[in-house]
């Protein structure tokens, strides 16, 4: 009895060790973090959201629907959120264009100051790599989310942030609430 | 004749945007005093490598170099930009048809904007005479020049590491030039596969 008993003792005291050696493994990886709000956010960049205007130079076809797609997604996140369309490139302050650029990315924002915005999608990256229709339009929500002044998101965070070929058709749940924590609903 | 419009746009575009190098000799590479642009700010979405595994997998060239000269440097022409294209020789061959001692072309992601440094992603330039292990895919378009995959995710100093600095903290390329990368999102990422790369490749 007093055999067993102790034999019991040993156990959980190796369980016990067992158990606090895995929970302090799973605590050293190194798993990024889901941003929100102001941490989601770049700090020197405050776009003029109620007052944005957008001129479509993207090719036609997949980017020009895309970007079209992007700013219709992105206009109905906040009320406060206004994206008016135009013709006219020179008083637009975000401008969608197409990309030869001999570079390896498929979507690319260039702030000017801290409130316009260039955004681009590359013509041959996006189609080598197999681009579908909703990889597009991820790729041109995540450049007018970085024209609203979001940052990166982190790999396995969900969100439209996040870098690469993905597949998304919206801004995902915590996109949104970044943006309605800073723009209002 | 299209190749004579390119060709003009960036001649017309080297005499608009390289205002500060009039008259200074840049084969030897950029100047420690150039300013980086405060203004201007470029952010890329592309396919950024988990590990060192991933980003060998995805190139068709994994070559060691020393960077030799700059053969063009980049600017922004209209809604576009050229990137600053760069002669390296080869040292070694890790993966690839290139051959040891041949001639490379590299486009580098940067140019200059009214006479100032812009990078795209956290880009740093190559120095000249300094070396490098180049992760590299063929350009689709120019067939003798190479793209770095994955942006400065395809280029590493043995020497230099990243910093979680942003460019815009910095004002000139002479303190640029401390690092591999500035990139305040995956710093750490690149330099975990910095570390596989020295213990791989820094025989």
């Amino acid at each position: 009895m007093i055999f067993m008993s102790r034999k019991n003792k040993f156990a959980k005291l190796i369980l016990g060790i067992l158990t606090v050696t895995i929970l302090f493994t799973l605590s050293s990886v190194s798993v990024e973090a889901a941003k929100f709000n102001a941490d989601a956010f770049s700090r020197s960049k405050n776009p003029r959201a109620s007052q944005l205007v957008f001129f479509n130079g993207a090719d036609g076809g997949n980017h020009f629907n895309a970007f079209n797609y992007g700013r219709d997604k992105m206009h109905s996140t906040s009320s406060n959120i206004n994206i008016n369309r135009t013709t006219d490139r020179h008083s637009a302050n975000i401008i969608a264009s197409s990309s030869n650029a001999q570079d390896t990315w498929f979507g690319l924002i260039r702030y000017v100051g801290n409130s316009d915005s260039n955004i681009m999608l590359h013509r041959t990256n996006t189609t080598n790599a197999g681009f579908t229709t909703a990889n597009y339009r991820k790729t041109a929500m995540h450049e007018f989310g970085h024209a609203l002044g979001l940052d990166h998101q982190d790999s396995p965070t969900v969100s439209v942030m996040r870098s690469g070929k993905l597949t998304y058709s919206d801004y995902s749940t915590l996109d949104k609430s970044n943006l309605t924590w800073r723009y209002g609903r | 004749m299209k190749k004579l419009l390119i060709l003009t746009l960036l001649i017309l575009s080297g005499c608009t945007s390289n205002e500060s190098l009039k008259g200074r000799d840049i084969s030897e590479g950029l100047p420690n005093d150039l300013e980086v642009h405060q203004d201007f700010e470029s952010h890329a979405d592309y396919a950024i490598p988990t590990n060192l595994g991933q980003l060998e997998d995805e190139v068709s060239d994994i070559v060691y170099v020393k960077m030799i000269e700059n053969k063009e440097i980049g600017g922004w022409v209209e809604d576009d930009y050229n990137t600053t294209v760069t002669q390296v020789e080869v040292l070694d061959v890790f993966k690839g048809n290139t051959a040891v001692g041949q001639n490379l072309l590299i486009s580098e992601s940067y140019y200059l904007y009214e006479g100032k440094l812009e990078t795209v992603e956290g880009y740093v330039p190559m120095e000249s005479n300094e070396e490098y292990l180049l992760f590299l895919v063929d350009s689709d378009t120019e067939s003798d020049l190479k793209l770095i995959q994955s942006m400065g995710f395809g280029k590493y100093h043995f020497d230099k590491q990243a910093t979680e600095q942003p460019i815009q903290s910095f004002s000139t390329l002479g303190e640029v030039k401390e690092y591999g990368l500035t990139h305040g999102e995956s710093a750490d990422l690149y330099n975990t596969i910095h570390e596989q790369i020295l213990n791989k490749y820094n025989k």
